[in-house]
């Protein structure tokens, strides 16, 4: 065995749009300013998602204008240091309408809001159409989830879909994720004998020279008698080696983007047997923070989905942080033992409402690291970020899709803040309303055209306008 | 805990009422709902959608027992590398003359990206070293069934950069390596001679073909650029690592490639006798051909019948054939779901990791015995009364005695009720999603579409939420009677009647396979029926229905089914009919193991035909 594992500081070889931004640099992560990539802010989108539903008679705050206040008590409580810079819209309901009735449907629809066949949605999601616009060519988006699988039905396990019929596989594995952020930088250390600089200028020399025979190889190919699917197949893995050739042959810009010391060595040490074990949820979760703010803040991606667990069986069972659950989190949101039983669980509500405010507690964590990212012109990742917490059900129990629970932060002067916002012509109410304004499509239209992916209707709903600043 | 499942019942037929649920609405919906099945409310067997549906049946584990298959077709729409037009046979059209049946060449990939196992096999063949490099490659979707469809799999951007990084670390380390080195490099010099000879050799390996001329040019090119580019002072070197990341990177070495001889026979046009090299040593070893079959295809040995028969049974006889004789019947029993598997401690003491360790090792080592010792087939593997245990799998069993941390080999008698693979805790714990009793229905479907190769359609949507109106008459106190009753209602009955006796047949049988004959103080009930289209199998326990269901030919032919997408690396087509005929045929027999299976799937049409372009 010879795997090697060697983690170092360097940054990223390419970076957004083809431009290659800088080499080694000493700026950890949440570690302090960086500099501004570019004048112009560059908008992103980070979706964190749950699932199970919440403990809905304690979750939300009142309707109206949100201050610190407002969350006192309720399972969104650690929200309260940012009452007057998030929106909370109620009343919006799953669209599809009508085919929101199991895990199946609300996870594959939670980014699409396509209508499905067999639990794949037949039709992409949201955060890859903003990686197709926004990011370099072939990059998609970043899709993370920590913590188990569902073993037989894998539409539990991601909620991303680069076209209909095509779920995107949730990396597990912080430390794959790591390398697939590392991109081309060497896997083994530089040699010491050499200097730096000539070492690297000799590696993308020698890259470079690889790639030119590679290239001549694919070309060639092209005479060969194949299939569209074939040829797409060939086509879009050659696309990928010109690209790394543009990465390196244009000038790399300095921005700070490297993991420091005490994260290196975690995701050296993950284990990939033992990384979706359910003990290792909330470290592996905070890792995969981590690497989402880096991938955001250096551009690696511009379009990211965090998905906080799998669905059903892949949920995880809560024994960290005061919290000592013997039942995963689906069926305690049954209030049962086990996914389908009778076998009631006493307090499970209670324990439903500690999920809640652990997973909201995590969520302002990530709210607060990309908040730390200053991106200069008085503006952090954060603001320049739209995140998007959505969880599949309102009520868990009866899996119902009224009223989702929904907050929008970041993206700093595109929505209304400080309130949360009852959609006019909908109603607060878990039963759902089939009226059209407050259906989940329109809010992701409203979302696509807030990170700057210009979207008249999607599924046939148009933008809700009544959420964005005035 | 108390029980109070009226409540709940309540609660949720309250939700339902509101119309929370919509649960009901969504039943009978044509895409899903199983076709009337008649008076027995069988689902219809052997439909020309067989084909569709075997890539469903394949994802029934590991999760909530009442969506067996709710992603079944997930990939679906995916599938580019997609099989013949021509409707699949059923496998109740197995039953033919092998030599009057179809043989043809179907629809398919010509363009196979090599799967991660076969990479990391054939990486470490090319440079005579230890190494997997997988284990660093991003996660990609699972399998669906019991092959791997590689003509649908592609390279993404986090995988390009894996490959480079995996070139440029291996060249490297082959650098340092001098035994390794000598092996791969053959000459010792920096000079011409050498450069070109370890060019030509090399090459011709890793791309299990003789380079072209511009091929070679090309890769003498790059070599000469070693001390410049690599500069560690070793001109050899430098050029061997300048050409090893190269090649490594290279489509050619990256995808199994096929673009035929350019001449036709009656069926259709030829692959080159390294195109057949490739297909032998991948079917039969999942790595790159060894320098025996390149000779043979060097000597155009590989055009006929008999000299493709003569490799096959070569490549047949060598241990390296266990890995994916093993690998085929992983992936057919779902074995990977026992990774996900957790169960009560408080009900289940002796349930570790360690214990599942031994259980997959057990059903591997029987495997082994049964399909390659032993050379039976699939009634061998459902009825043959051995097991290998050690002492944690001994007490699971209750079995006397001392057999230590490694597993021996044992003989069942009756009092055990162990009889076959159906019944090793392996197959009965990882068919249990639940952490404290059994799934009945993830068993039955198991038997029903990998056994019996039935057409059972996922759940229709929300299924999991609908429960009958009306509490049960009677307390719930065992799984069966909890899901009789859970199932009850007409829409769910159609299939459950068929899937839920199938699944109770194992209840003798705990979430981790124990023995048991009684549940929460009631006896437990282990009779049931089981409708097939060549007739009823009435059994009372696993042990009568496993020795029923290995009689049937049907079973035999879902087997041969099985094997067959393994091996081609796709879907069965009408074309395909002679090879699975043959192989039902075979498996009659009590003399027909996995050697045989595989030769016998090197003599059809499309192992030594290109593929129909789409």
């Amino acid at each position: 065995m010879s795997k090697a594992r060697f983690l170092h500081r360097r940054a990223f070889l390419r970076g957004v749009a083809g431009v290659s931004v800088g080499l080694p640099l000493l700026e950890s992560i949440g570690g302090g300013p960086l500099q501004a990539q570019e004048a112009q802010p560059q908008k992103r989108f980070l979706s964190f998602h749950s699932s199970s539903g919440v403990e809905t008679d304690r979750f939300w705050p009142q309707i109206g204008a949100l201050s610190a206040a407002s969350f006192a008590g309720r399972g969104t409580e650690a929200l309260a240091s940012y009452a007057d810079r998030i929106l909370i819209p109620r009343g919006v309901h799953g669209y599809p309408v009508g085919t929101w009735t199991g895990h199946s449907e609300a996870t594959c629809q939670a980014l699409t809001a396509a209508a499905h066949v067999d639990t794949v949605a037949q039709g992409a999601s949201i955060d890859q159409v903003i990686a197709k616009a926004l990011n370099p060519a072939g990059r998609e988006a970043l899709v993370v989830r920590p913590g188990g699988r569902d073993g037989g039905v894998a539409g539990f396990n991601s909620i991303s879909y680069r076209a209909a019929g095509q779920r995107a596989e949730a990396e597990s594995n912080p430390y794959r994720t790591y390398r697939a952020l590392m991109g081309m930088a060497p896997a083994a250390p530089p040699d010491p004998s050499q200097p730096a600089d000539e070492a690297e200028q000799r590696l993308l020399a020698k890259r470079q020279s690889v790639i030119d025979l590679v290239r001549a190889e694919f070309v060639e190919l092209r005479r060969l008698d194949l299939s569209q699917s074939d040829q797409e197949k060939l086509d879009m893995h050659f696309q990928l080696i010109r690209d790394v050739e543009v990465g390196m042959t244009q000038n790399p810009t300095a921005v700070g983007c490297s993991v420091d010391v005490a994260t290196t060595a975690q995701l050296g040490a993950l284990d990939a047997n033992t990384v979706e074990a359910n003990a290792n949820f909330p470290s592996v979760a905070r890792l995969f923070v981590k690497l989402l703010g880096l991938a955001l803040a250096c551009g690696y991606t511009r379009s990211a989905v965090l998905q906080w667990g799998a669905a059903v069986a892949g949920s995880p069972t809560y024994t960290w942080d005061g919290m000592n659950h013997s039942f995963r989190h689906h069926p305690l949101s049954h209030g049962t033992t086990e996914d389908f039983n009778e076998t009631m669980v006493a307090g499970y509500k209670d324990m439903l409402f500690a999920i809640d405010r652990w997973n909201t507690g995590e969520f302002v964590k990530l709210l607060d690291l990309l908040d730390s990212y200053d991106e200069g012109g008085g503006r952090s990742l954060l603001d320049n970020t739209l995140v998007l917490y959505t969880n599949e059900f309102s009520h868990g129990q009866g899996h119902t899709t009224g009223d989702l629970p929904i907050v929008i932060a970041g993206a700093k002067g595109t929505f209304q803040t400080g309130k949360s916002l009852l959609l006019s012509g909908s109603k607060a109410d878990i039963a759902g309303v089939t009226g059209t304004n407050g259906q989940s499509h329109r809010l992701l239209c409203t979302v696509l055209n807030a990170v700057g992916v210009p979207t008249e209707r999607w599924n046939g709903g148009s933008e809700l306008t009544e959420l964005r600043a005035t | 805990m108390t029980r109070s499942r009226n409540t709940r019942t309540r609660a949720l037929a309250a939700l339902v009422a509101l119309g929370f649920c919509g649960c009901t609405g969504a039943v009978g919906d044509g895409t899903v709902a199983p076709a009337a099945g008649g008076a027995s409310g069988a689902p219809v067997a052997g439909s020309p959608s067989n084909g569709g549906s075997s890539r469903g049946g394949t994802n029934t584990g590991g999760t909530s027992s009442v969506v067996p298959a709710a992603g079944a077709l997930s990939n679906g729409g995916a599938d580019t590398g997609g099989a013949g037009k021509a409707p699949a046979p059923s496998v109740d059209e197995f039953d033919v003359d092998p030599s009057t049946a179809a043989d043809g060449v179907p629809v398919a990939s010509r363009v196979l990206r090599l799967g991660y196992a076969d990479y990391d096999r054939t990486v470490a063949d090319l440079l005579h070293l230890p190494v997997k490099r997988s284990t660093d490659f991003p996660a990609e979707q699972p399998n669906l069934g019991p092959y791997e469809d590689l003509g649908a799999r592609r390279v993404s951007e986090p995988l390009q950069n894996e490959y480079v990084l995996s070139a440029e670390a291996l060249a490297a380390e082959l650098a340092t390596n001098a035994a390794a080195f000598n092996q791969v490099v053959g000459c010792a010099t920096a000079n011409t001679a050498c450069r070109d000879s370890f060019i030509d050799a090399f090459g011709k390996q890793a791309y299990r073909r003789p380079l072209t001329e511009s091929e070679k040019t090309r890769y003498r090119t790059l070599f000469d650029r070693g001390p410049e580019l690599v500069a560690s002072g070793d001109a050899l070197k430098d050029g061997v690592r300048l050409v090893v990341e190269a090649v490594l990177q290279s489509p050619n070495f990256l995808y199994r490639i096929e673009a035929g001889r350019g001449v036709s026979d009656a069926q259709g046009a030829l692959l080159t006798d390294y195109e057949i090299a490739v297909r032998l040593s991948y079917l039969f070893w999942g790595t790159l051909p060894d320098r025996e079959l390149l000779l043979a295809a060097d000597g155009g040995k590989l055009s006929t019948a008999a000299g493709i028969v003569e490799q096959a049974k070569r490549l047949a006889a060598s241990p390296r054939v266990v890995d994916r004789v093993l690998d085929f019947h992983e992936r057919w029993l779902q074995l990977d779901d026992l990774s996900g598997v957790s169960k009560d401690p408080a009900k289940f003491p002796l349930f570790s990791a360690g214990l599942v360790s031994s259980m997959v090792e057990e059903t591997r080592r029987f495997v082994e015995e049964v399909t390659l010792t032993q050379n039976g087939g699939v009634r061998s593997l459902l009825t043959a009364p051995i097991g290998f245990v050690n002492d944690d799998l001994a007490r699971l069993y209750g079995l006397n005695g001392s057999f230590g941390p490694g597993l021996q080999r044992v003989e069942f008698d009756g009092s055990t009720q162990r009889l076959g693979i159906l019944t090793q805790a392996a197959f009965l714990s990882g068919h249990s999603s639940a952490t404290t009793r059994t799934s009945p229905i993830l068993r039955g479907v198991f038997v029903l579409r990998r056994l019996a190769c039935l057409d059972i359609p996922p759940p229709p949507p929300g299924a999991e939420m609908q429960e009958p109106e009306q509490p049960s008459a009677q307390p719930l106190r065992t799984t069966r009677e909890y899901f009789t009753w859970k199932t009850s209602m007409s829409q769910c009955a159609t299939c459950h009647t068929v899937i839920n006796p199938v699944g109770f047949a194992f209840e003798k049988f705990d979430a981790i396979g124990q023995l048991r004959s009684l549940e929460a103080d009631a006896p437990v009930d282990a009779s049931g029926t089981l409708g097939l289209p060549d007739g009823d199998i009435v059994f009372d326990g696993a042990r009568e229905l496993v020795t029923e269901l290995a009689e049937r030919s049907r079973v035999r032919a879902c087997y041969a089914k099985n094997w067959l997408q393994y091996a081609y690396a796709r879907k069965e087509t009408a074309l395909d009919l002679r090879t699975l005929a043959s192989l039902a045929k075979g498996l009659a027999t009590d003399a027909f193991g996995a050697r045989d299976v595989l030769v016998s799937m090197t003599q059809s049409a499309a192992f030594s035909h290109l593929p129909i372009r789409e």
